[in-house]
């Protein structure tokens, strides 16, 4: 096994050196998922390129009705951020249980995306949300929303050459959400399933519900069945009640080392119960 | 091996330079190339913590981190902890609680609850336990070892508010 590597500390620094590589690239970030692969020798013959101190893709920002988080944004800079608690309950929430405190300190949104795991912790959360992923290379800039970027089990949108430059996830005003999922244990391990809901209540009806489920299928996706019984009916016991059932009937989960089918499926009706209480603070009354 | 990048950083305090490797991690280098041995390697995965060091102030796994990217950081290592002969707090405390079985996870603790402790000073357990979870220990069943970071956090308050 051979690497080689480059640290780049601009965009054009980095656009400059990968010119002409052949792939595999591989964007070195947090390190928290490559250096596990380069360690067990998993990791083919590649190139590699130090993106972790571009300033560029680093940082959270608020433009244009839009939340802007740069790939290089480590975890523990995400879950706390004002503007992220504010816009992006869910993302905070999910950001704030990723690994442990080295692993967040070091981990970022874009390598947790980047390879379209369907395990990412983030992409429930993304994916309720309604992100984009803003894609950049030599050849120019383009935005994908999150659902599209990852075509099945670590096939994604990506070429070679372009590298995740940032997050946007649209401003709601009013917007609540949770985050919750599943593992063998609290610290450092990889969900079972995990579940994300992002929504506007005004007045008992919902004007902006989405649910994201990661784990239960080759990509993150959404529960448009659950999201439709909520959106026509409202907030009260009887949608939250149908909602938690339709969503375990929804999904076709897959039995596979770290859980079952059946025992996702029964989750997912109890997870989207707890998110949506704790979003809201309070079960309906109703 | 090929040494060919040019490390600059800051090295316990001290500015530093040497040629190393460009493909080591930076656990070896600090081991290897400096001799600072204090940092150990349990699973080389992220998952045991006891390669902790400091990068800019912030516990991170030294296993998971290439040496090119510590260039122009600080780093500071469980070697750097002791100031002018005298252990940090955290380390004393544990001495004193008798929290250290084989000790082999012991520098990447004093890490994690010194990174802890410089951002609050006043942690409760569950906040102790959330800022360590990223380190396991084998022997100890973590209990002394939670008393003594709580502790010395008692006693850094308590000298803070004599000043
Ligand atoms: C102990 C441990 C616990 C973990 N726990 C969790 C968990 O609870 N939940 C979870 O979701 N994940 C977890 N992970 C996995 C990992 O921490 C995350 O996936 C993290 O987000 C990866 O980001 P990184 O910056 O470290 O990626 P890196 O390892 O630097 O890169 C990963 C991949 O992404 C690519 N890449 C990185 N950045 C970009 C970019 N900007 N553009 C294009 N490609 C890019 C790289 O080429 C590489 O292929 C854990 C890992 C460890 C070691
Ligand atoms: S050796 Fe680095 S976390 Fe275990
Ligand atoms: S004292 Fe032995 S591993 Fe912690």
């Amino acid at each position: 096994m051979s690497i080689s590597i480059q640290r780049c500390t601009s965009l054009p620094e980095l656009f400059q050196a990968i010119e002409g590589i052949k792939p595999p690239i591989m964007y070195l970030a947090g390190g928290t998922d490559l250096m596990v692969l380069l360690k067990a020798n998993l990791i083919p013959d590649s190139a590699w390129f130090d993106i972790s101190d571009i300033p560029d893709i680093k940082g959270i920002t608020v433009k244009d009705d839009m939340l802007v988080i740069g790939a290089a944004t480590p975890f523990d800079e995400i879950y706390p951020d004002a503007n992220v608690l504010k816009w992006a309950k869910a993302l905070s929430e999910a950001a704030s249980n990723v690994g442990g405190p080295q692993i967040r300190a070091r981990g970022t949104i874009g390598g947790n995306i980047a390879n379209g795991s369907p395990a990412a912790d983030t992409l429930p959360a993304l994916a309720s949300l309604g992100a984009q992923v803003n894609l950049l290379s030599a050849r120019g800039e383009r935005s994908v929303p999150i659902e599209g970027y990852a075509l099945g089990n670590r096939r994604t949108v990506r070429e070679a050459d372009e590298i995740i430059s940032s997050v946007s996830i649209p401003i709601r005003a009013g917007i609540k959400g949770a985050w919750k999922a599943l593992g063998a244990r609290k610290a450092l391990a990889i969900s079972k399933i995990s579940l994300a809901v992002s929504a506007v209540l005004e007045q008992g009806s919902f004007s902006y519900l989405r649910i994201g489920l990661g784990s239960v299928a080759a990509t993150v996706r959404r529960a448009p069945q659950a999201e439709e019984v909520l959106l026509n009916g409202g907030w009260n016991r009887e949608t939250l009640e149908e909602a938690c059932r339709i969503i375990q009937t929804e999904i076709s989960p897959i039995d596979d080392i770290r859980s079952t089918a059946e025992y996702r499926k029964a989750m997912s009706g109890v997870l989207l119960h707890d998110a949506l209480i704790s979003a809201f603070g309070e079960a309906p009354t109703r | 091996m090929n040494k060919t990048f040019k490390l600059q950083f800051t090295l316990n305090g001290r500015p530093t330079e040497a040629m190393i490797n460009p493909s080591a991690r930076l656990l070896d280098v600090l081991r290897e190339d400096f001799g600072l041995t204090g940092t150990k390697e349990g699973c080389g995965k992220g998952e045991c913590g006891a390669c902790t060091i400091f990068m800019d102030g912030k516990a991170v796994d030294s296993c998971l981190v290439m040496a090119i990217q510590a260039q122009g950081h600080s780093i500071i290592t469980i070697e750097g902890m002791a100031k002018e002969g005298r252990l940090d707090k955290v380390q004393e405390m544990l001495l004193q609680e008798g929290s250290v079985q084989c000790g082999y996870c012991i520098p990447g603790m004093v890490m994690s609850a010194r990174a802890l402790l410089n951002r609050n000073s006043n942690p409760t357990l569950d906040e102790v336990k959330y800022a360590m979870s990223g380190n396991l220990c084998r022997c100890t069943g973590y209990h002394k070892i939670f008393k003594a970071v709580l502790r010395a956090a008692q006693i850094e308050r308590e000298a803070k508010s004599k000043i």
